[in-house]
């Protein structure tokens, strides 16, 4: 092109510069000269415009059939407004979000306000006819009328043809399970953002949208809901029978940490959280922070193993009532003599865990208690977690009184994820809701040594087999269930409340190897005629942990065990005979 | 003598005017199309959700622990209905039958019924 066009040029430049070459020189030829260059130089800029044009022609048409695929998806922005989903370990959808329409309307072009608000409320029970009323007689041009219709009720809305109201389209989170794993997930807001639980603490994972516009992967929770079900059906009829305030349960994978289901009653439906109370809002789980009483037993039993002050052939003097200051350490159901061990532990002794505790020492206890994760705040991935209560000063007293569970608090799950820190074989295990595989973090920081961990296993075995163990009700044959009872007074204005009671169960199955940790707890329990009048954990909170394992420890894969291995309740009788024939 | 240079020329400029032309109309067809066919998958995608939503509903634990108790007289299994597959006592195998079968059979002899044995059967077989 270029050539052709200084071809051009000079066929039609040259007769006329030959003809005046002949007469003229100077001015004109000069002239001449400079239009010349001007055309070379206009010439070249169009060559190079062209050259830039067949450049990119050839870049585009050679494009890659990926980079088109792309740019395809790209487009599909539409659906990129909606929050990722929730699922359980199953992959069972927990909350998605589904398109909704609102209705709003333009005032101004609304017709006959007093018509209109009077044929939309006829149809719309919830609304209001003043309120639209009022609403519709402003002078601005856009009013919400509802959120979130339902279709049916857009249908209504639609067939009415009024003038001046129209449908957004809008995402509305659903929880198509509804209570049953509400306290876990949350809930959201009208305008979907998270306002409790995992929707809020993982709001911006949950409601960012990628760089294509597309929605985030959907977020894999450790909950397994037929387990949850078991469970929150278990402890609601529990909770009916006992006549208690509250219950809590919760299930724990004893190596992962995965809280597989977590249960706090009373609780709510978050698709209708507005009618929930906020008594039912509290998560008892993960945000209360409770008392524990006798279960801190295992704490201090694994403690005194650990640091060598006890072995399971000492014995303990629980003859008296032990007075330190003004408080009175003395046991329920005081044996009044020397007790074994393993006896200090099934006969629940507080002045057995009180002197354990001693033998340790403070230091050595917070120390112990910091290592298991109890004066910290769980690390778990809902946005209501307690943070414990813990003794300060940390007194003598406390020690004692720390040892038996009373004088700190600690939040349900962050109970469960300790012990199942010491019986697993003594690693370190953080609780947590996600999914293993989704970058959890997994330690293996050791708590207690491998020989700590076995014989505390057979010591809480030995307290569901023995018949005289206190959690003897909490027995399932074949899945060789171990734990330890917990009955504690709730604080009241003047002191302990005797009467008002917390009674937990943490129990741990199979014992010869742990996989799973249950505690359930129950807030004020009343006594029934099946339970004798009784409202301490023995009767309350261990059947319940026995019938919640027999219904699903076949979801949970665990098979039937015979394989029995307590500690021999020859500890417990021997000391019975022999200590009292020694005249103690 | 420049004619042809010419002619050739504008025939071409024609031609790719008509290519540029079509290609423009193609292009915005192929968009259009593009665009209904994201419409759809959108539209789609949101009858998933829905679905899935519905059946995650329909599937709720509670409703099928109603249904089931209503609808089937199915009970949760007891405990002393499982067994581990090495506590089942066999019956006595004829060896006539042992020596047709081409598979081990559990038998007294050999009474661990595992994949191995039958893997390596397998294999063997096929080999022969």
């Amino acid at each position: 092109m270029m050539a052709g066009s200084y071809e051009q040029l000079d066929e039609q430049l040259l007769p006329t510069r030959l003809a005046e070459s002949v007469r003229l020189e100077g001015v004109r030829k000069q002239a001449v000269e400079t239009s010349r260059t001007r055309l070379v130089l206009v010439a070249a800029v169009f060559a190079f415009a062209f050259l830039v044009i067949a450049g990119r022609l050839i870049h585009l048409s050679s494009i890659s059939e990926g980079e088109i695929g792309n740019l395809a998806l790209s487009g599909s922005g539409e659906i990129g407004l909606a929050r990722a989903e929730i699922v359980d370990r199953n992959g069972v959808l927990l909350a998605s979000d589904l398109g909704t329409a609102s209705l709003y309307a333009n005032p101004r072009r609304v017709l006959d306000a007093a018509e209109a608000s009077a044929r939309i409320s006829k149809v719309l029970s919830q609304i209001d006819h003043n309120e639209l009323l009022s609403k519709l007689s402003t002078s601005k041009s856009f009013v919400w009328v509802k959120r979130h219709l339902t279709p049916r009720q857009q249908y209504a809305v639609n067939a009415l043809g009024l003038p001046g109201f129209a449908f957004l389209k809008e995402q509305k989170r659903v929880y198509p399970l509804g209570g049953l794993v509400g306290h876990v997930v949350g809930y959201t807001g009208v305008d979907n953002r998270g306002l409790a639980g995992i929707e809020k603490h993982l709001d911006e994972r949950l409601g960012a949208a990628d760089r294509n516009g597309s929605a985030q992967p959907p977020l894999q929770l450790s909950v397994d809901v037929r387990v949850q079900h078991i469970l929150r059906y278990q402890l609601s009829v529990a909770m009916e029978t006992y006549s208690a305030l509250g219950a809590v349960g919760v299930i724990l994978d004893a190596n992962s940490g995965e809280v597989v289901a977590s249960v706090s009653l009373p609780d709510f439906d978050p698709n209708r959280i507005d009618r929930a109370p906020d008594e039912n809002r509290f998560n008892r789980a993960s945000l209360g922070v409770y008392e524990m009483g006798s279960t801190f037993k295992i704490f201090t039993l694994a403690m005194a193993l650990e640091h060598g002050t006890v072995d399971l052939a000492d014995s303990i003097d629980a003859r008296k009532p032990i007075r330190v200051a003004r408080f009175q350490i003395r046991d329920d159901h005081a044996k009044e003599r020397w007790l074994s061990v393993p006896e200090v532990f099934i006969y629940s002794s507080n002045i057995g865990a009180a002197r354990m505790a001693l033998d340790v020492g403070a230091e050595r206890q917070q120390e112990f208690l910091d290592r298991i994760g109890l004066l910290q705040r769980a690390p778990l991935e809902v946005s209501e977690v307690g943070q414990p209560i813990t003794p300060r000063p940390w007194k003598k007293v406390s020690t004692m009184t720390v040892a038996f569970g009373h004088g700190i608090a600690v939040s349900p799950i962050q109970m469960a994820s300790a012990v199942a820190s010491l019986v697993n074989g003594g690693i370190r295990v953080f609780p947590t809701f996600m999914a293993a595989g989704a970058g959890v973090n997994r330690t293996q920081e050791r708590v207690v040594s491998e020989q700590t961990s076995k014989t505390l296993r057979r010591l809480l075995r030995l307290n569901v087999a023995d018949e005289d163990g206190t959690g003897n009700k909490a027995e399932v044959p074949g899945y060789l269930v171990g734990g330890k009872t917990g009955t504690a007074e709730k604080a009241g204005i003047n002191g302990y409340r005797r009467r008002a009671l917390m009674s937990s169960f943490v129990g741990v199955f199979p014992s010869t190897s742990p996989r799973y940790v249950v505690l359930v707890m129950f807030d004020e329990p009343k006594g029934t005629k099946e339970t004798s009048g009784y409202a301490n954990a023995g009767w309350t909170a261990a059947p319940v942990v026995g019938r919640v394992i027999k219904h699903a420890a076949p979801l949970l894969g665990v098979e039937i065990d015979n394989s029995d291995d307590p500690v021999p309740s020859e500890y417990v009788n021997l000391l019975k005979k022999g200590r009292q024939l020694a005249s103690f | 003598m420049m004619r042809p240079l010419y002619i050739a020329a504008f025939l071409v400029t024609a031609m790719l005017t008509y290519g540029l032309y079509s290609m423009k109309y193609e292009v915005q067809r192929l968009e259009s199309d593009l665009h209904s066919l994201q419409t759809k998958l959108g539209t789609e995608r949101e009858a998933l959700r829905v679905l899935r939503a519905e059946w995650s509903y329909l599937n709720n634990p509670e409703r099928l622990q109603k249904l089931a108790a209503r609808h089937l007289v199915l009970a949760p299994v007891s405990l002393h209905r499982v067994a581990a597959l090495n506590h089942l006592p066999f019956k006595e195998v004829p060896s006539e039958v042992e020596n047709r079968v081409q598979v081990p059979v559990p038998s007294k002899a050999n009474p661990v019924w595992n994949r191995t044995n039958v893997r390596s059967a397998g294999i063997s077989d096929g080999e022969r």
